[in-house]
């Protein structure tokens, strides 16, 4: 998750709008949202 | 130290990053250079060796300062050498065989065994057999006449006593009891074409060859001169044998099947000796050719001078009256393009640290080395396409060999044609996984461990190549810019792998 953060912040920094990120943690799917301020996720399926 | 750095150092994600990525490109371009040395060893020969070329029976000091490009016999046919090298001061072992054939080269120069394996002069045993290339019949082709005319009695010559043969030869030093003057065989005759050395060789054996019960003896005045003299016999097909006699002259011996070899190749021009020839050849009717094979008697080590050659194809030539083998590769790559012979150790020393396998890592450099090793022996040995491929016997696809020898000309073209990745998919097979012990592996949560989650062809193909595929981080991708219609927001999918 500490990978992720950084990787949002750093599609952020790119991007310049809130990021969705559709990933796969843990065998898991996941949807992770970053708007410059703070980092959520939930489930995605 | 790079390693010590990335595990102790209190780093920021960064730097640990940038540290890691000159770690892995340092370990990248040092072994550039040698991707496909597939180490053959230094295989040298000392000044004086000669070696049966196109253009004569010539010093390998010679073709290798001058860099001639002469063709050599590998045993069967004619190769092109393509490289000369010399190397300073190497340790070097001498042998000497039971016929009389001597070879002195660097300690981890090849020779040939009758069976066609090679063995290094260094490990090579007193009592050992080792192969004689049957008659490389190889000659200067250039029909001039040259020097050598001066030592070959002209056509109108005829010789009707021994006496007038052995002062032709007396008058130009080359007999037993000449003023000895000449060690050796006149250098102009090595470079002779086939008629001229015949016609010496003729000379030769009417002034100081005898005819006896015990086949056709040669008494000469110089060892080197003997050598050489069974060399020229040799390139007829002739094979002799070469021995000290108390009180000096060396004689140079032909029985047998030989002498009637020698009879067609060269023979007599005296009548009472061809004639005695013919005598001898009724009394050893049934004697069987002997063997192109010769025991080691002496090994001696030294050190010299060495010079190399390489040879196309087959990598082998005949010299000094053995098979020898040449070192390739390296011996271009490492010596005219990259290092000194004084780096060499040093070398060696990168090279095994390069492609060592570290405890439960995977070193892209030894895989890859081994699948370039697993290519060239596979299309040596003809172990692909459609009816290998099929083949569901496992035994008989392990001894599978149809000698196509085409593996050096595949590797060419897998360097021409394949990066990392599309090389990984093509030619990592079942069998190689299997013999290479590769796995794959997942942290266990429940354990805390490291485990091997499996050993299945496919799955450990599939962990190869995410590895490879954008330096092992997954892909992100764009797929709305404007997800859930809030202007400009951004829904990625992260992937692993290929696409």
């Amino acid at each position: 998750m500490d990978y992720a953060r950084d990787t949002m912040r750093n599609l952020y920094k790119l991007w310049t709008r809130p990021i969705y990120l559709e990933t796969v943690i843990d065998e898991r799917k996941r949807l992770i949202y970053y708007d410059g301020r703070e980092i959520s996720e939930r489930r995605s399926e | 130290m790079l390693l010590f750095l990335l595990n102790y150092a209190p780093l920021e994600r960064w730097q640990h990053t940038i540290l890691e990525i000159i770690r892995n490109e340092a370990y990248y371009f040092a072994p550039q250079g040698m991707t496909k040395i597939l180490n053959e060893g230094w295989a040298c020969l000392v000044a004086g060796s000669r070696l049966f070329t196109d253009r004569g029976l010539l010093r390998v000091d010679e073709v290798v300062r001058q860099r001639l490009q002469v063709r050599v016999s590998d045993g069967n046919t004619l190769r092109e050498v393509y490289d000369w090298v010399t190397f300073d001061q190497r340790e070097t072992v001498r042998l000497r065989t039971r016929r009389g054939f001597e070879l002195e080269g660097s300690a981890t120069h090849r020779v040939m065994r009758p069976d066609g394996s090679w063995r290094r002069l260094d490990e090579l045993q007193v009592g050992e057999q080792v192969r004689v290339p049957p008659g490389p019949d190889l000659w200067a082709e250039h029909a001039v006449p040259g020097d050598w005319v001066d030592w070959v009695p002209d056509a109108h010559t005829t010789f009707q006593t021994e006496a007038e043969a052995a002062a032709f030869l007396a008058h130009r030093g080359l007999t037993a009891g000449g003023s000895a003057s000449t060690r050796d065989v006149p250098e102009a005759i090595l470079h002779a074409p086939k008629p001229a050395v015949a016609a010496f060789l003729r000379v030769l054996f009417d002034g100081a060859g005898q005819v006896g019960d015990d086949g056709v003896v040669l008494a000469l005045p110089a060892a080197a001169m003997s050598q050489t003299v069974q060399l020229l016999l040799l390139n007829f097909g002739i094979l002799s044998s070469r021995s000290e006699q108390t009180g000096g002259p060396w004689e140079v011996r032909v029985v047998g099947h030989a002498a009637r070899v020698f009879q067609e190749a060269v023979g007599f021009g005296l009548r009472h000796k061809r004639e005695a020839l013919q005598r001898y050849q009724e009394t050893c009717t049934g004697w069987e050719a002997e063997a192109w094979s010769d025991e080691v008697v002496t090994v001696e080590r030294g050190r010299a001078v060495v010079y190399d050659l390489s040879v196309e194809e087959t990598h082998r030539y005949a010299a000094q009256g053995l098979m020898n083998h040449n070192s390739y590769w390296h011996s271009r790559i490492m010596t005219q393009k990259a290092i000194r012979p004084s780096e060499i150790i040093s070398f060696a020393d990168l090279h095994s640290g390069v492609v060592a396998t570290g405890r439960g890592q995977l070193n892209p450099y030894k895989l890859g080395l081994e699948m370039l090793r697993d290519i060239e022996d596979r299309w040596d040995k003809g172990k692909f396409g459609k009816e290998y491929d099929e083949c569901d016997d496992i035994l008989e696809k392990r001894k599978w060999d149809r000698q196509l020898g085409l593996g050096r000309q595949k590797l060419f073209e897998v360097r021409k044609l394949y990066n990392d990745v599309t090389f990984i998919d093509e030619f990592l097979t079942p069998e190689f996984v299997r013999e290479q012990k590769l796995f794959a592996f997942r942290y266990n949560r429940d354990t805390d461990l490291y485990e091997i989650s499996s050993r299945e062809f496919r799955e450990v193909k599939e962990k190869l190549l995410f590895r490879l595929t954008n330096f092992g981080q997954p892909f992100i991708y764009v797929e709305d810019a404007n997800y859930n219609n809030r202007g400009s927001c951004i829904s990625a999918t992260a992937t692993r792998g290929l696409t």
